[in-house]
């Protein structure tokens, strides 16, 4: 269970989120969508420590995550696959994957057998172990930070705008890897600006706009809600609804 | 013939010591993007520590060297949590002008307690030579080379295939990614620091029996580690290696077959001539731009 209760912060003093509060059932896949600028991002830096918040609790299957180092809730199993520039193009795409379990730093085997699981799941990683990072298409590259994310079998998986950027073909690898991942046990709670995408892979949607939650429900209910189509030609309702 | 290959032979020895002494510049350049001006004060500080060792206690400066190191990484250490990191939190280029004045400092402080009088150590290898037929090859040139050969290597080894390699590149392409997965840039940045410090060291040691030096000295050798760091690419090991051995390689062959005058010009001029056709130097890498992730 993520839950977010009052949150606020932001950049430089400056609050992005107000008050913001979300829940995420475990083992469902949570998709915020929203207008630029409305803070979707925000929420994924602030679960992931990147940015503390300046008021508020983020409480992850029991525990309070606010104060944390980046490492320490990557190691309590809550990892964030960044927007852009996720991966490390000096390193070849096995040191990137392995790079994913640099907090624990297992034995060499038991990270050798990990691999080979995730490259199952994600074939690129088996077939394009020693390439650089940096030669990969953006779709290749997703997959390959989806298997670094998966490395030390994480409860939580945030994902910031996964298929920003790509053609039709990667994002329709992108919808199966996450499913795969959601079906691996893990929790996803994920920002899209693709509303379609989004609406096609979550259970929950929560719409954002400035910085704070102005509807929740089913991906159905979301779908159907008349406020949609405003929300993203700023139209924001004038008090918060949820519609389930 | 004998004559090229002797000069060779002799570019090669000097161009790897030329790449022992770079390396340190070259990593806080690839992690920080800090140009550390201070690497020919730190440079000539390990050559008198080390001249100490051997005139003091009788230490051979290929084995104070192994003394020197903690003591310089230890050094590194207080200068970056003290002075480098915070200034770079300010600004990178205030950084940059904070190494700067460390150098003055260092500069300064050496010439307090050695004093202006030339300086040099002169063990027993100092002025033998093995002989492979007609070549000669100077033992100090050659001892320092393998020295330069198994630390860039060790060096080349924990950035390649360690955590804390690993780490490095991380950090130092994509800090915020870094972070993500648990890296800490800063704590990456004060290993680095260390690191490079104490890698001078050896090349302080080497330069200890091949050079005299003076506390200012340190200005003609930040010269020539920024040429070679330039000539190989900023931020690579193997580029380092490669700028000090062509290098090296052009110093000798312009000491020999040009003139010796014109061969202290030959640093500048090989900059100008990589910064006009390959600014990236020789080793720079290079990622695909056509994607956004």
């Amino acid at each position: 269970m993520i839950t977010l209760a009052g949150v606020c912060g932001g950049y430089g003093g400056l609050d992005i989120l107000s008050a913001f509060e979300l829940n995420v059932e475990p083992g469902t896949i949570n998709c915020i969508i929203g207008p630029n600028g409305a803070g979707k991002s925000t929420v994924l830096k602030t679960v992931s420590g990147i940015l503390r918040p300046r008021l508020g609790s983020i409480v992850v299957n029991g525990l309070d995550l606010v104060g944390k180092s980046p490492a320490e809730i990557v190691k309590f199993g809550v990892v964030q696959v960044p927007q852009r520039h996720g991966l490390f193009a000096g390193l070849t795409v096995r040191q990137n994957v392995m790079m994913g379990a640099y907090v624990a730093r297992a034995s060499k085997k038991r990270l050798d057998a990990r691999y080979d699981e995730l490259a199952g799941m994600f074939p690129i990683i088996g077939k394009r172990a020693s390439h650089r990072a940096g030669g990969l298409s953006g779709g290749q590259r997703r997959m390959v930070e989806f298997a670094r994310a998966m490395m030390l079998e994480p409860q939580v998986v945030l994902l910031d705008e996964p298929t920003l950027g790509l053609d039709p073909l990667s994002r329709g690898v992108i919808y199966e890897s996450t499913r795969a991942m959601n079906e691996a046990g893990v929790t996803v709670l994920m920002v899209e600006q693709n509303v379609r995408f989004g609406l096609s892979l979550a259970d929950t949607v929560t719409v954002m706009s400035a910085g704070r939650v102005v509807l929740t429900g089913t991906a159905s209910e979301i779908e159907r809600h008349p406020d949609l189509m405003g929300l993203f030609f700023g139209l924001a309702p004038e008090t918060d609804q949820v519609a389930e | 013939m004998a004559a090229l290959i002797q000069t060779l032979v002799f570019g090669l020895l000097i161009g790897g010591v030329y790449a022992l002494m770079s390396t340190g510049l070259t990593l806080v350049f690839g992690v920080m993007k800090i140009v550390n001006m201070a690497q020919g004060a730190f440079l000539i500080l390990s050559a008198y520590l080390t001249y100490s060792l051997w005139t003091y206690a009788g230490i051979d400066p290929l084995i104070g060297a192994f003394i020197v190191a903690p003591v310089m990484g230890l050094l590194g250490v207080i200068l970056y949590k003290g002075i480098i990191e915070r200034a770079q939190r300010i600004d990178a280029g205030l950084a940059i002008v904070a190494t700067f004045a460390l150098a003055l400092i260092l500069e300064a402080v050496t010439a307090l307690i050695w004093g202006p009088e030339p300086a040099t150590t002169t063990p027993d290898y100092f002025n033998q030579a093995v002989h492979i037929g007609s070549i000669a090859i100077p033992k100090a040139q050659l001892y320092a080379c393998i020295f330069a050969v198994v630390i860039t290597a060790g060096l080349a080894f924990i950035i390649k295939r360690t955590w804390l390699g690993h780490a490095i590149t991380a950090a130092s392409e994509n800090p915020e990614g870094a972070r993500l997965i648990g890296v800490e840039p800063a704590r990456v940045g004060t290993w680095i620091f260390a690191i490079s410090i104490a890698t001078t060291a050896f090349g302080g040691a080497a330069l200890s029996f091949l050079y005299q030096f003076v506390p200012d000295s340190q200005d003609g050798w930040i010269g020539l580690t920024l040429s070679v760091v330039i000539l190989g690419g900023l931020g690579s090991i193997p580029g380092v290696v490669a700028g000090g051995l062509v290098l090296g390689v052009a110093e000798a062959l312009t000491s020999n077959y040009v003139s010796v005058q014109w061969s202290t010009a030959v640093p500048f001029i090989l900059i100008l001539v990589v910064l006009t056709v390959r600014p990236q130097g020789l080793f720079a890498l290079h990622s695909r731009e056509d994607v956004s992730s």
